[in-house]
């Protein structure tokens, strides 16, 4: 199966129908501080370009679950990054809100939660070197 | 230097808010079709060159106060684009010449 596909679930505050048919438009923002939002356009545009297509479903209140596809061998895909740095970011960025990570390769997978790491180490909060070493020794 | 003077010289085509054209202002410029590096190292007053016609090039240039798009090679905006420029006010223009050989000429006329 030649296909890249990204899913982040949430179950933050959610958003109407029509917020969902417009979230994808870059002049389209909740924000305040500026008139434009680039997080779920750029991620489009990035899967249109690599021959997929993102999706969102939300419900108000509940959640959100957005899906990015991509074409796996497309020439114009962009390269999956640095995983392991943007989710120690987030992890430390954001100490309220707790993460699930799941990679799966055709041959191997890596999970990472927040919460059993947390259990693990027996830490109410987890700092910068716990989450670093963490992720890091996974995804290696 | 005056937006409608690097119009006139470069022969360029002025697809999308026209009426702002005579005003602009251009500082400097910029040429990359990478978004990210485009909001990172472009600068408020800039002409932006790309061959990116998404219609997310208007957001980025509307984050950083671009003062028109230049596209290149002949590429088309999409429709959807063209809307939003009009919409935002955003000057989009278009020429048939390359990358390189734009921003050669635009370094000859002292934009920097
Ligand atoms: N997971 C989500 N849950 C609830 N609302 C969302 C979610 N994702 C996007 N939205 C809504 O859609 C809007 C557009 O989202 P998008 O990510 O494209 O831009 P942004 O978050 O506003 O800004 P940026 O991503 O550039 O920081 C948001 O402002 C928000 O109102
Ligand atoms: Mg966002």
């Amino acid at each position: 199966m030649d296909v890249l596909i990204l899913e982040i679930d949430d179950d933050g505050v959610g958003m109407d129908e029509e917020m969902v048919r417009k979230a994808a438009d870059p002049f389209v923002t909740s924000r305040t501080e500026r008139d434009v939002g680039l997080g779920l356009a750029l991620l489009a545009q990035a899967a249109e370009m690599a021959n997929g297509k993102i999706t969102i479903e939300s419900k108000r209140g509940k959640g959100t679950h957005v899906k990015a596809t991509f074409q796996y061998s497309h020439i114009d895909r962009k390269p999956l990054g640095n995983v392991g740095d943007t989710l120690i970011t987030l992890i430390c960025g954001n100490a309220e809100i707790d993460f699930t990570f799941y990679h799966k390769w055709p041959l191997r997978e890596v999970r990472i939660s927040t919460k059993e790491m947390k259990e693990r180490l027996g830490r109410a909060n987890l700092d910068y070197i716990d989450t670093a070493r963490e992720v890091r020794r996974r995804l290696q | 230097m005056k937006l409608d003077q690097i119009v006139r010289q470069l022969g360029v085509r002025v697809r999308t808010t026209e009426d702002k054209v005579k005003e602009v202002e251009v500082k400097g410029g910029y040429a990359s079709d990478l978004l990210s590096d485009v909001i990172g190292n472009a600068k408020e007053g800039y002409l932006w060159v790309t061959l990116q016609t998404h219609a997310n090039i208007l957001a980025v240039a509307k984050l950083k106060d671009i003062a028109a798009i230049l596209l290149v090679n002949s590429r088309k905006p999409d429709a959807d684009t063209l809307e939003k420029a009009e919409k935002e006010g955003i000057v989009l223009l278009e020429s048939d010449l390359s990358t390189f050989e734009l921003v050669g000429r635009l370094y000859e006329m002292g934009i920097r």
